[in-house]
């Protein structure tokens, strides 16, 4: 893949030599992109991706959660066990409680269990559908957190108990959330937690370091809403330009080639209606439209396929690039979302096998020794709803110690009932953490306790903020590039 | 980064010893090291529980204090004993008849109170001539003839309730019994003329030749209290050195105190002041769990029972005290309560039976557990030979046992219920109380639940009960904390409805016992406030003879003829306040200034000086004569609620708040209660001149009204329009003044009021109250409007008489019919409306409703039906498919009316909404447009838009399109082959694309097709979710499958399609993937 570009000294450009002929001896440096290895993690994927003819329906969502705390349980034990065990308080050892329903009233002791946070804000689709018809306005609230009310329970197979206490109120937690809390049940039945532990980062792979001096680059974007329209953004096709080498000056195209991968991380469709949305339903907007009744064919749009087609089909000649799903995307709805069929993108499915690959949300990579694990964004938009507080980076980070990357489904976060895994646990700690469609770009990194170092990502909506974010293989530095036209107001 | 709210920074950090040198913990907002000086959130936390922990002996889970505080030694010569009393009975105390109070101390100690001395009596008149001399002989008669019936005779002057006959009273003989039990016996005698006493003169004449009257004719306990000057729940107070302790070894109860005073010497306090509280009253809300067979409600004869659960609280505390499960067989802990394991069910009822004696309530709640949870212990105990387990009530040796009884009210209909003796504990069934005082589309516990506590109950079928029973001790477990739910449930009920403090000052305001207000009628109170009044005045009522029938009806109530139709303009209503009690205190009706024609001529009265003529032609004196009893109870009624609402607007407490409400709530109905009991025909006095000229004075007055504003608002009179009556009805009538501006309407309405007030006898009031803008008169009682008090914003949508809460109804018309008036109403947009019934009705005719919403529930009471029943068919049916899965007796049979051949009857094309989905049966859309939603639609759409175009409605162009689901099952199903046809064009695929989703010629189309089923993957993987973590929360558990099997949950049936259809969905989608595009 070579990627030609005009010789120039600087990345402004002279407008006079750009207007003149090439001298006839003038040469052009060719800057070559590197084979790159860029595998998907199968044994973690495999779990994602779900056949539609092995769906099945008839269980409940309660194997989900049996099997994340099977899993959980034993690795946040350890954690707790390590703090705690050994411990007295009040001339009394601590101990461990197996089942949250053992807990006796005046021992202090320590018990595991899934978190559940009953809300009265949460929305209840029971009202929904008992209230009359018209109270059913889509809910626009985007948070659903009321601390005062909201009360966190703690839960296995055996039982549940509700937690109090300052540190339980001050801590981050969201129902699905597998936790080990120290304390003693009240008079009145709670849980009064002294200290809590979270089963802390899994293990990470070492990352094998690169021996050349070359800059390797993967680069994120999400959010690209392409919709075909005779106004695509500018800025899209800028972007998509840049990616190809074909924007910009030497310099560019330098950095540009050595972008090894792309991964567009949900959201690529514009106009899709979430399934979420009651427009129908809803009696103030059915009536504004002229009703049809039967079928209407005009309703489809099928310009945002067609056009985001073409535009990977162009890229996938020149670089190597994953799309991932989101929730605006036309794949199933519910969590994790599967790979968009290739079907709807006929020029680029030329390159499956090749430089194109249409993969689950979420999704792990292993390219040149990073282990990456992203998400079109969803779990931390929905974990975002029901804390109080919009760090989503601290969110994020909260997730890996979590072990889990989204602890809100099925509770909130609408997914397939497992029955037999849950493929959300993390078993082992990526090096880099993405989640898409963030509002801002946001990055830091973070350390776990033996020695794990992670870069977390929260790679914003191109089609508001114009950023692709780049990240480097080798050093983890994770840097912006920003697409805009002077006078648009962008940055 | 923008850091997180938090209550205390300081909680962030614990100090414990962690393995890790930088633990850097995950805190939401980035907790800071700087923290770490501060005294720790752990420390805190420690010293709060270390506190605890002290205080706490042994787990609390095992050692729930069960028995009353005890009784500390008193000496009875200078203490008294003050307690509430909650339930008088007759009974008898060394050889004579007493009444019995049981109660409770302020401090929480049961009492049992015997009142000695007090007998029973009645009045005759005295024949004519009959002096004391004679008193004598009719005493010696008795002698003879009742040996030791009569104790006393007496001859004292007294006046008849009955007519004015001038303010002279007459002789009457009080005739006092040895013992209550006799006094019928008497009293009989009388009656019947069979008394022989002679008068002893030379005729040998009889005293009582002919069959007479008798006077007063009360239970004995009413009587006593009355005379007492007692009411329910009051409180009383047994001076020190009055009153006599009871030695332990002669008790008969398990009270703390028992004691004994004479009548006289027992202080009674009217429930006034401080005597306005409530004594810590113990109550027991108990639900018990049977292992019922396959198939079968449980028998008590089979079906043993596995668990029962308790939660004891005392009134006014906030936390019940005791909470605890009796369970048969092993059980897993359940926090914050204590299981009590039995290996046999003889010990579970033992224990239990001791457990209440040990707690000792003096109130026994639960959710019908009148008629099934108590027969069902009874009858239980007696199959498996435990003599000695009913045995529970205050009464040592007094055994529980079972009555059947029919309770019949004009009121409240008739019930049949069961009566079980429980000595001095109250019983309280919160189904009964809210059957009485609510009306609902359900009564069952989860449906009334979801009513006041807005509160889903997790329902699990009895089937299901048997096999947690069955299970591990983790299944009976979760029986057990459905069982513990459901005894909570009747508790938060009671508190969230207030009923205890509601009855309580219903009985304190009608003076009836506690007991009285569940298991009588309403005339009850009436006669008890009778009673007293005429004790106070020297009045005697009649015994009448129970003759007449209930069909003997009298004129009712007016309506004015409405005119209906949708009013875009205010209507001011203005309403009587207390109609028919202010009539009969303005006119001075009672019995005892009613007047015969005979007496008008004996004491030459004058019409309208002395006495006043009825629209109905009856007479009545005018107060200067004789003030009514009636009159006085009523003005008594009124202001004291006027009372009770001035000191509730000063109040703060809300405890009292709560009593106070409750207490103006009593008076109120009590007042308005007089009248019906005039006019109850079978009732213990029925005077049909007196209810019947309230209700003409009623008539008249609705009509004077409309005249009297259609005069005055014109105009002619200067008024921008000329006022209409557009509707009247008993106590209020509805003006459109003309105008459209808000302000302008209430301030002609309060001119209207104030005007037409003036021209009535006082304390008759109109009231200008609301106004109703816009407003829908759709007949006769059924009217909806937004109703507005101020100009700034309106209160409520109000609607009357409108089918929404019809049980038979579909939820579908429920919320048609809501949404519709909502737009109509609220938003005034008739043609959204209009717009949404069309898409409404399309969507049903095309199988685009939700089928959850087309179910329809009945209850199956009596398997002996005379009319073929769709609900009764169905169970039929089913019993014959599965007995196992079928309902029995009692259950709720839900249905949806499927289509059927052409001359089925709608009760045979009835069936079960899970069957109708496994077999994709179609629903028969017809059947609910037209006998569901057409009617009503009609009814509201006709004022509007008239006949023709709301007729239109049902017919138009939207009804063209009809979708029916092919059956699964029956008929040529059996031998059709299934093809799959394109997704487009809906060809029968064949060849290679026979496994895809496409033909070839809509091959191109393939990204719309696939996209759009794609919507209908999502959107029913959207609901699965959503409905089905609905539940999991709704149950309070993630790690357990949902059992769930409520009928009246708008969830089940959405949840048990949602699999069904997201199945279908997927598999529609997989053909994508076989596609050869």
């Amino acid at each position: 893949m070579n990627i030609m570009a005009p010789v120039a000294s600087s990345s402004t450009l002279d407008i006079d030599y750009l207007l003149c002929d090439p001298k006839e001896d003038e040469t052009f440096p060719t800057f070559e992109r590197r084979a790159s290895s860029r595998e998907l993690i199968s044994k973690y994927n495999d779990e994602f991706v779900l056949k539609n003819t092995e769906k099945t329906y008839e269980q409940q969502y309660a194997s989900l959660y049996f099997l994340r705390l099977t899993v959980l349980k034993p690795r946040v034990s350890k954690v707790a066990a390590e703090a705690w065990n050994g411990m007295s308080i009040l001339n009394q050892e601590v101990k461990a409680v197996d089942r949250v329903l053992d807990v006796r009233q005046g021992e202090f002791c320590w018990i595991v269990g899934t978190v559940y946070i009953e809300m009265t804000l949460k929305p209840n689709i029971l009202d929904e559908i008992t209230k009359e018809f018209w109270t059913t306005a889509p809910i626009s609230k985007d948070k659903f957190a009321d601390p005062e009310n909201d009360a966190i329970m703690l839960e296995d197979e055996s039982g549940r108990v509700n937690l109090v206490g300052s540190t339980i109120k001050s801590e981050l937690l969201v129902t699905g959330c597998v936790v080990a809390v120290l304390g003693s049940e009240t008079t009145s039945g709670d849980f009064d937690v002294v200290d809590i532990r979270f089963p802390q980062l899994a293990p990470q792979l070492p990352r094998k370091m690169s021996t050349g001096h070359e800059r390797k680059y993967v680069a994120l974007v999400s959010g690209l809403e392409v919709s075909g329209d005779v106004h695509e953004s500018y800025e899209t096709s800028m972007l998509f330009e840049y990616l190809m080498g074909e924007l910009g000056g030497s310099d560019d195209s330098k950095h540009a080639s050595e972008i090894i991968h792309v991964i567009v991380a949900g959201n690529s469709f514009s106009n899709r209606r979430s399934p979420l949305s009651r427009d129908d339903e809803s009696p103030d907007n059915f009536q504004k439209k002229k009703k049809k009744y039967g079928y209407d064919s005009s309703s489809y749009n099928s310009k945002p396929t067609e056009a985001l087609d073409c535009l990977l089909a162009d890229l996938s000649a020149s670089v190597s690039v994953d799309i991932m799903p989101g929730d605006q995307d036309p794949t199933n709805y519910s969590y994790p979302q599967q790979p968009i069929n290739a079907a709807l993108v006929p020029r680029s499915r030329r390159f499956l096998g090749s430089s194109f690959r249409s993969v689950s949300n979420p999704c792990w990579w292993d390219i040149e020794g990073l282990r990456i694990l992203g998400t079109g964004g969803q779990p931390i938009d929905d974990i975002f709803k029901y804390i109080e507080g919009d760090d989503r980076l601290q969110m994020m980070e909260t997730c890996l110690r979590w072990q889990h990357c989204a602890p809100t489904a099925p509770d909130t976060l609408w997914s397939y009932p497992f029955r037999d895994c849950d493929p959300f646990i993390l078993n082992e700690t990526p090096h880099l953490f993405f989640a898409g469609n963030q509002p801002e770009f946001k990055t830091k990194i973070i350390v776990g306790e033996d020695g794990q170092r992670v870069r977390l990502v929260a790679v914003p909506k191109f089609s508001e903020t114009g950023k692709v974010v780049l990240v480097d293989v080798d050093s983890l530095a994770a840097e912006v590039v920003t697409f805009a036209l002077n006078g648009t107001g962008r940055d | 980064m923008t850091s997180v709210k938090r209550n205390n920074p300081l909680t962030d950090f614990t100090n414990i010893p962690r393995p890790t040198v930088d633990p850097k913990r995950p805190r939401f907002g980035g907790g800071s090291v700087n923290q770490r000086n501060k005294p720790s959130s752990f420390e805190e936390d420690l010293g709060r529980l270390t506190q605890e922990i002290e205080g706490l002996q042994g787990s609390a889970e095992h050692d729930q204090k069960w028995a009353r505080p005890a009784l500390e030694q008193f000496d009875p010569s200078t203490t008294p004993v003050v307690f509430q009393q909650i339930e008088a009975e007759e009974s008898m105390y060394s050889g004579a008849s007493v009444i019995r109070l049981f109660g409770v101390t302020e401090k929480g100690h049961s009492v049992l109170c015997n009142m000695t001395g007090f007998c029973h009596y009645f009045y005759v008149p005295a024949p004519m001539g009959f002096t004391r001399e004679d008193l004598g002989i009719l005493e010696a008669y008795f002698r003879v003839n009742f040996p030791t019936a009569v104790r006393d005779l007496e001859l004292v002057l007294r006046q008849s309730i009955w007519g004015y006959s001038g303010d002279s009273k007459s002789p009457f003989i009080k005739i006092v019994a040895q013992d209550p039990k006799h006094i019928n016996r008497i009293r009989g005698a009388f009656e019947r003329g069979e008394l022989h006493c002679e008068r002893g003169d030379l005729n040998n004449e009889r005293f009582f030749p002919f069959p007479i009257q008798t006077f007063d004719n009360i239970p004995y306990v009413l009587r006593a209290l009355v005379d007492c000057h007692m009411s329910g729940m009051s409180w009383v107070t047994l001076p020190a050195g009055r009153y006599r302790l009871i030695p332990e070894s002669l008790k008969v109860s398990s009270c703390q105190l028992e004691v004994s005073i004479p009548y006289e010497d027992l202080i009674s306090h009217p429930s006034e002041g401080e005597w306005l509280k409530m004594a810590p009253l113990r109550i027991l809300s108990f639900d018990i769990e049977c292992a019922g067979r396959k198939g079968v409600f449980p028998e008590p004869e089979m079906d043993p029972i596995i668990q029962i659960a308790n939660v004891v609280s005392r009134h006014g505390d906030p936390k019940p005290f005791v909470r605890n499960v009796f369970t048969l067989d092993t059980c897993s802990q359940i926090v914050g309560s204590q299981i009590i394991e039995n290996m046999n069910e003889k010990d579970l009822l033992t224990r239990w039976r001791d457990f209440v004696r040990e707690v000792d309530p003096d109130v026994i709640i639960g959710y019908n557990f009148v008629n099934f949870d108590l027969p069902y212990l009874l009858d239980r105990a007696k199959v498996l030979k435990l003599s000695d387990f009913p045995y529970f009530g205050r009464l040592a040796n007094v055994r529980q046992e079972m009555k059947d009884s029919t309770f019949s009210s004009k009121a409240y209909g008739t019930r049949e219920s069961k009566v079980i003796n429980i000595e001095g504990r109250l019983q309280f069934d919160l189904l009964q109380l809210i059957q009485r005082d609510f009306k609902l589309r359900s009564y069952t516990l989860n449906s009334v639940s979801t009513e006041f506590l807005n509160e889903q109950k997790e329902d699990v079928h009895h089937s299901i009960i048997t096999d947690l029973q069955n299970g591990t001790p983790e299944s009976r477990r979760r029986l057990a904390v459905y069982c513990l739910k459901d005894a909570y449930l009747p508790m938060r009920l009671m508190e969230k409805l207030m009923s205890l403090i509601n009855y309580t000052e219903m009985a304190r305001v009608t003076g009836v016992p506690f007991s009285f207000l569940l298991s009588r009628g309403q005339q009850i109170k009436v006669v008890s406030q009778l009673f007293r009044k005429a004790f106070e005045l020297d009045i005697v009522i009649p015994n009448l003879k129970q003759e007449g029938s209930s069909d003997e009806q009298y004129e009712g109530a007016t309506v004015i003829e409405p005119l209906r139709g949708y009013y875009d303009v205010p209507i001011a209503t203005l309403d009587f306040s207390s109609l028919y009690p202010s009539i009969m205190m303005a006119h001075n009706l009672c019995y005892t200034t009613l007047l015969s024609r005979q007496h008008i001529e004996i004491q030459k009265l004058q019409k309208d000086v002395d006495y006043i003529l009825t629209p109905n032609g009856d007479c009545f004196v005018k107060p200067h004569k004789r003030k009514g009893v009636l009159p006085v109870i009523l003005e008594e009624l009124l202001s004291a609620r006027k009372r009770a609402k001035a000191d509730l607007k000063k109040e703060t407490d809300p405890f009292k708040r709560a009593m106070l409400d409750g207490r103006q709530l009593a008076l109120k109905v009590s007042a308005n209660s007089v009248y019906g009991f005039t006019g109850a025909t079978i009732g213990k006095l029925p005077c049909l001149a007196i209810s019947s000229s309230v209700t003409a004075y009623g008539r008249q007055m609705i009509e004077k009204t409309k005249e009297q504003v259609e005069n005055v608002f014109t105009v002619a009179n200067g008024y921008s329009h000329d006022a209409q009556v557009i509707y009247g009805d008993t106590d209020s009538v509805m003006i459109k003044f003309g105008p459209d501006n808000l302000q302008e309407c209430m301030r002609l309405g309060q001119i209207g009021a104030d005007a037409v007030s003036q021209i009535f006898v006082k304390p008759i009031k109109l009231e200008f109250e609301k106004v109703y803008y816009p407003y829908l008169l759709i007949n006769k009682k059924r009217y909806a409007g937004m109703y507005w008090t101020t100009p700034d914003k309106p209160d409520k949508m109000d609607t009357k008489g409108i089918e929404t809460v019809r049980r038979d109804n579909c939820r579908l018309v429920q919320n048609v019919i809501e949404t519709v008036l909502k737009m109509i109403l609220h938003d005034r947009d008739v043609d959204g409306a209009q717009e949404f019934v069309k898409k409404i009705i399309s969507d049903l005719l095309q199988n685009k409703i939700d089928m959850s919403l087309l179910v329809i529930t009945k209850a199956l009471s009596k398997s002996d039906y005379a009319a073929k029943q769709a609900h009764v068919e169905l169970a039929e049916r089913m019993r014959k498919r599965d007995a196992g899965s079928a309902p029995t007796l009692g259950d709720r049979v839900a249905y949806v009316i499927i289509r059927g051949a052409k001359n089925d009857k709608n009760y045979e094309r009835s069936e079960d909404p899970l069957y109708v989905l496994d077999n994709n049966l179609p629903i028969d859309t017809k059947y609910y447009l037209d006998n569901q939603l057409a009617n009503p639609l009609q009814r509201i759409f006709e004022p509007i838009l008239g006949a023709r175009k709301a007729q239109l409605l049902l017919t138009g162009e939207h009804t063209r399109t009809i979708s029916v689901a092919a059956p699964s099952v029956g008929g040529l199903m059996k031998f059709a082959v299934k093809t799959e046809v394109c997704m487009g064009c809906r060809t029968p695929l064949t060849g290679v694309y026979a496994k895809g989703a496409l033909c070839k010629n809509c091959m191109p189309r393939a990204p719309e097709l696939y996209q759009k089923q794609l919507e209908t993957v999502n959107q029913s993987e959207t609901k699965f979710a959503r409905l089905w973590t609905q539940c999991q929360r709704c149950q309070g558990s993630l790690h357990q499958d949902v059992i769930c099997t409520s009928k009246d949950c708008a969830i089940f049936y959405m949840r048990k399609k949602s699999q069904k259809d997201i199945a279908d969905a997927t598999y529609q989608l997989a053909r994508f993937d076989n596609t050869a595009w």
